[in-house]
């Protein structure tokens, strides 16, 4: 239970933080910047508070921040593997 | 704002340092994401035994004293006791002897396992154990080469990858916060790399830094160690090594018999006494005699750091806890460090989703290589102008030979001889050499391929050999579970499972990325090292 919180709050605060950049691809306007990347820090500190709760500060703070790099790596990718997708469908 | 001749400066030590170390980096990540899971692996290719379950817990005092009386150097040197029943586990106890040597020279281990039979007295069997795992943690940590040059080679290695990942930040910088996260797909192939390539440098960074320093550390600790010892120590490193072992040294023999607690009570006394460690096993030294102990390695949930070395060592005739200097909560300062800095290398902690995060930070750091070497050759190539000919510099060209021989012969052979693991037991002499043989076998000749044929031909054929090497992980394991007659394994464990599973979908993600990479050679600019089209040279023109 507490593991599938932190995940969660990780994972919703990366993609606030990618979906609040003017390079994001997933919406067709990227989400207000500054309420969202405030939303998603707040969500990313949450993550991180709900995964030392759940380990030790220094395993907790560690996971919360590889668990971010993951997302927001894989955030552009998935856009990028999206309109690859597309592009090619219209190429057909 | 950094001056653009900083820049172009930082530019040239970034390539340079990405070109010479990018092809060990590859390997070294890319193995690195698959001993992620070097316990399912080894689970997955190690052949069925009589398992931990043939002895209950309650009967394995009895065959503790079998061993013990049946092997002198297994009662001093250690007997140990298995509790999860994992595959890799083949039966309630192993130990290892010595094989024939002259004294104080090196010599090798013989591994046995041993069971009851139904009379009550000891079945023990010689039998090597899988290092399938231990090889692919090999590749990772050395790229091949033999020790201790591959360990100076990746130290070195690791050290220029950290000036490239500084050099890197430097040059982003002056577009750093206006190209976060793009990844523009389109016509311009050079700005789509840089960005492929930037994404996973600039989200990933923080890995990458503790990578750099962690791998520097850890391949140089020799020479490092050598050095503090003349140049700060003079002598006296001695003192801090002998500190350093004495949680692992155990009590001396008294030569006195002393009755051992059975070890189902052992655990319950442990339990008592240290609550939050998970055992991973225990190890039996001096079995019978007053002065008998316990050494319980094993992991305790959140702290971040090794779990080989951490645990506790008990009494075996009373179940006190004996030494606990190992355990992570108990380690003094200086040893948290170190363990902490050795951790964040190895991702242990945080369970399962660390595990998971690490992988794909190790596929994304496989990939930053891959796609900075993809920039170079975009970057250097000429274009065609008014329907000329174009002929693209040789460098140009033997780089992307190599990179796609040099890459994909790694993860082809990585594949196969995972593979091999399951077809050959049982019909070579010597398995743990022919997972090398095989997987250098398969490199080597994907490296001489490649630039036998070119980038582009060789890229997609080579790509296929992935698909198929991996897709043939999870079909052997089909295969010898529809058909007993191959004399092979399928285990039914979720982990093993996950292997065949996590195979599957990197199958056909290869066969994915063949496919592209066909339509690529065959549709693409043909003014590319990556088109096989007339008007794009063949390496042997």
């Amino acid at each position: 239970m507490g593991v599938t919180l932190a995940l969660t709050l990780t994972v919703l605060g990366s993609a606030c933080v990618y979906l609040a950049s003017p390079n994001q691809k997933w919406l067709t306007r990227a989400l207000p910047g500054r309420p969202a990347l405030v939303a998603g820090c707040l969500l990313l500190a949450a993550g991180v508070a709900a995964w030392i709760a759940v380990l030790q500060p220094l395993a907790g703070f560690f996971v919360a921040l590889h668990v971010a790099m993951v997302c927001l790596f894989v955030f552009p990718y998935s856009a990028a593997l999206r309109s690859f997708g597309r592009k090619n469908e219209h190429a057909e | 704002m950094i001056r653009a001749e900083i820049v172009k400066h930082y530019k040239t030590v970034h390539t340079w340092t990405g070109i010479t170390c990018g092809f060990a980096l590859f390997i070294a990540f890319y193995a690195g994401a698959l001993t992620m899971f070097q316990g399912p692996i080894a689970r997955w290719a190690s052949p069925p035994a009589v398992g931990v379950a043939a002895v209950s817990l309650d009967n394995a005092s009895r065959l503790l004293e079998l061993v013990a009386a049946a092997s002198p150097q297994a009662r001093k040197d250690g007997i140990k006791l298995h509790l999860r029943g994992h595959e890799n586990e083949p039966a309630r106890v192993t130990w290892e002897e010595d094989e024939p040597h002259e004294a104080g020279q090196p010599h090798g281990h013989v591994h046995w396992w041993g069971t009851l039979n139904p009379d009550g007295t000891l079945l023990a069997k010689h039998e090597e154990p899988s290092e399938l795992a231990e090889f692919i943690n090999d590749i990772h940590m050395h790229v091949g080469i033999p020790r201790p040059w591959g360990a100076y080679f990746m130290g070195v290695v690791s050290l220029l990858y950290g000036v490239a990942l500084i050099a890197g930040v430097i040059i982003l910088l002056p577009s750093l916060v206006k190209d976060l996260f793009a990844l523009r797909v389109g016509k311009n192939l050079k700005r789509m790399w840089l960005d492929a390539h930037n994404v996973v440098g600039v989200a990933a960074l923080p890995f990458h830094i503790a990578m750099a320093l962690t791998a520097t550390a850890l391949s140089l600790s020799g020479p490092l160690w050598s050095a503090q010892e003349k140049v700060i120590f003079g002598g006296k490193q001695a003192i801090l090594d002998n500190l350093d072992n004495e949680p692992f040294r155990v009590p001396k023999p008294t030569g006195d018999p002393g009755a051992m607690m059975p070890p189902a009570q052992l655990l319950q006394r442990l339990k008592v006494q240290v609550p939050d460690l998970e055992p991973r096993f225990l190890v039996f030294k001096n079995f019978g005699d007053k002065a008998a102990s316990v050494r319980v390695p094993g992991a305790q949930s959140g702290y971040v750091g090794d779990t080989h070395l951490g645990g506790v060592m008990l009494s075996a005739v009373t179940g006190d806890v004996l030494k606990d200097a190992s355990l992570p909560s108990r380690q003094d300062p200086d040893r948290r460090a170190s363990e902490t800095f050795y951790g964040l290398h190895t991702g242990q902690y945080g369970g399962g989703t660390i595990t998971w995060a690490y992988f794909f930070l190790g596929f994304s750091g496989a990939w930053l290589f891959y796609s900075g070497n993809l920039l170079w050759i975009e970057t250097r190539r000429k274009n065609a102008r008014k329907g000329g000919k174009v002929e693209q510099s040789r460098s140009t060209r033997l780089l992307g030979s190599a990179t796609v021989g040099v890459c994909l012969g790694c993860v082809a052979g990585l594949s196969l001889t995972i593979v091999a693991a399951k077809w050959l037991h049982g019909h070579v002499a010597d398995l743990n050499a022919w997972h090398a043989y095989i997987y250098y076998a398969v490199f080597l000749g994907s490296v001489a391929f490649a630039f036998a044929l070119g980038a582009a031909r060789a890229a997609v054929q080579l790509l296929w050999l992935c698909a198929v090497a991996t897709m043939a992980i999870p079909l052997t394991t089909l295969l010898a579970w529809t058909l007993p007659v191959l004399d092979m394994w399928a285990h039914g464990s979720a982990a093993t499972i996950g292997v065949d599973v996590v195979a599957f979908i990197g199958a056909l993600c290869f066969a994915w990325m063949a496919i592209v990479t066909a339509r690529r050679v065959k549709h693409g600019p043909a003014d590319s090292i990556w088109s096989a089209r007339a008007g794009a040279l063949s390496p042997t023109e």
